[in-house]
């Protein structure tokens, strides 16, 4: 065959279904690809994709653009609880997994994923346990020297003086061991707390870490929505030096508002953000500016808010109010 | 009711995330294509595939529902995509194609053998289900002001779809939409296999050109 010909096949390949079934004979050609071309076309044209990049790529770009025939539907939303279902299911696939031995996919995550991997796990280097008298005995036996006694007949005939000379020794010895021991201990001790308090700091740490990145993940998930909006409010004349950046996803409603430059609210007093939807304001969090004049705040558009055409920020009583009172410090353009 | 005045400040609308958020915002973006998230995804991320769910969802269920006409269906179908995703995602290749190109892939495979199976049940039952469904459909439609970037793509699809001669286009939304087979196609239109086969070849290098010429590489994740 041609190599035409191939990419005429390609077309029709494109539009086919993928294949349910594993171990299939044809590596390129779905299961319904079947019906449309003989058995030879089907041997030759296999052949052909696993031998041609130029019509590797045309196929692929072929199912790019039926794809994309995707969008031509009207979205629409499935029930709340399917993406639940889904993920229990998920959840119970691995722990399936895990029964069986086979690798889960949290035994992936941890290998695969450094930061995911938490210090709690890391044993601690020394148990440091104190030990009790009897273990401590028992260590001074087994460290202390042993001197063999000679046999009453021999050339080395103790004598009662030099036996009391060695167990005096012998027990010196053991005293100083003892005491070496002890202190040794109360060392490991030591260092044992230290390294147990210096671990508890990391374990901190690496959970702020982890915050900090969810929080991250969290905004990116925001600003990649389908759905996400960003927009800037601008210092109006009480405070012509500020400004903020929101961006919100309107299916879920979440949103991130980065500010800068905003007076200190003074005491009791807090900003809060407006989404006013149909002139009518809805209000959101409340929040404070550093003492740099930047805030950040993370907030849940209600429903009814998410076709808000001006958002607003007001200075406000600590504790946030129904409706705005306060000056308007930050303002959008109208949608 | 309490009125807003614009105070005579410079306001700029929609300025775009790198001019707002800096430019390494850009890159950190990169880092949650589809690419990456699935990537994820083989790591055994669950919040990861949660985040694809969250992307696609909407458009694989008006897709599911377009395909099957019942709710229940075409829910049914959807979980078993994202499982299916969660369990090959390692066998994701690129060379085949965007990884948008095999999430509708998977979609639309399931969402035709489940037509099929549908197909062989008792059509009276299935027509009932279908009008209760049906009335769901307009309340469940994602909200007509959102989605600004997607709309954009329907729009331009749309368009490129209409251009096509209707004898063209008419033969690849059945294979797309209900999954015949060439055969199965020139059998409903009555026409010979050679004439049904040349109209989607023509039809899909057409569909290919437009739309390559409307988005650049980037946009069709």
């Amino acid at each position: 065959m041609t190599h035409e010909r191939y990419k005429e096949m390609l077309a029709i390949i494109a539009l086919a279904t993928e294949n349910a079934r594993e171990g299939d004979k044809y590596a390129f050609a779905p299961a319904d690809f079947v019906k449309d071309f003989s058995e030879e076309e089907r041997d030759a044209l296999d052949v052909h994709l696993a031998t041609c990049a130029e019509c590797r790529n045309e196929l692929a770009s072929l199912r790019d653009s039926v794809a994309m025939l995707a969008h031509t539907i009207e979205s629409i939303a499935p029930s709340a609880d399917v993406r639940e279902r889904i993920m229990a299911r998920v959840r119970g696939a691995e722990a399936g997994d895990s029964e069986s031995g086979a690798p889960t996919s949290d035994f992936q995550a941890k290998e695969n994923a450094p930061i995911s991997h938490p210090v709690s796990n890391v044993v601690p280097l020394i148990s440091g346990r104190p030990r009790s008298l009897v273990e401590t005995n028992n260590a001074r036996e087994q460290s202390a020297e042993i001197i063999p006694l000679p046999t009453a007949g021999g050339a080395g005939r103790v004598t009662k003086s030099s036996s009391g000379w060695f167990l005096k020794f012998g027990m010196l010895a053991a005293s100083i061991a003892l005491a070496a021991t002890i202190v040794g201990l109360f060392t490991l001790w030591q260092q044992n707390n230290t390294l147990n308090s210096q671990l508890a700091q990391l374990n901190k740490q690496q959970q702020a870490t982890n915050d900090e990145l969810a929080r991250v993940r969290a905004d990116r998930d925001i600003l990649t929505a389908p759905d996400a909006r960003t927009l800037q409010l601008s210092g109006t004349s009480v405070a012509p030096q500020a400004h903020a950046n929101l961006a919100y996803d309107k299916q879920t409603g979440r949103a991130i508002l980065y500010a800068v430059n905003l007076p200190p609210a003074p005491t009791g007093k807090a900003y809060q953000i407006w989404y006013i939807a149909d002139g009518k304001p809805l209000p959101g969090k409340v929040f404070k500016a550093d003492t740099q004049g930047r805030a950040t705040l993370r907030d849940n558009i209600p429903a009814e808010g998410r076709n808000a055409t001006l958002f607003a920020v007001t200075l406000e009583p600590e504790q946030g109010t129904t409706a705005p009172t306060g000056e308007k410090y930050l303002l959008s353009a109208s949608l | 009711m309490w009125k807003f005045q614009c105070e005579g400040v410079t306001i700029r609308l929609q300025a775009s995330t790198s001019e707002i958020f800096g430019a390494n915002l850009e890159n950190d973006l990169a880092l949650n294509s589809d690419n990456e998230i699935l990537q994820a995804i083989v790591r055994g991320d669950e919040a990861a595939l949660a985040s694809l769910y969250d992307r696609y969802h909407t458009i694989l269920f008006g897709l599911l529902m377009r395909i099957l006409h019942s709710r229940t269906e075409a829910e049914d179908v959807l979980q078993e995509v994202f499982v299916q995703v969660w369990q090959r995602a390692s066998s994701f290749d690129m060379a085949r194609g965007r990884p948008f190109t095999w999430l509708v892939t998977l979609a639309r495979s399931r969402a035709i053998d489940r037509l099929r199976a549908v197909r062989s049940r008792d059509r009276t039952a299935q027509a009932a289900t279908d009008e209760a469904n049906a009335p769901q459909l307009a309340s469940e439609v994602v909200d007509p002001f959102a989605e600004t970037h997607r709309s954009e793509q329907r729009e331009t699809v749309r368009a490129a779809l209409n251009q096509i001669p209707e004898e063209q286009r008419r033969v690849i939304l059945l294979a797309y939409f209900e999954g015949l087979t060439q055969t199965e196609i020139a059998e409903r239109l009555n026409e010979p296999l050679g004439t049904v086969k040349t109209r989607t070849r023509a039809a899909m290098f057409k569909l290919r050109d437009l739309l390559s010429k409307k988005f650049d590489a980037a946009a069709f994740d």
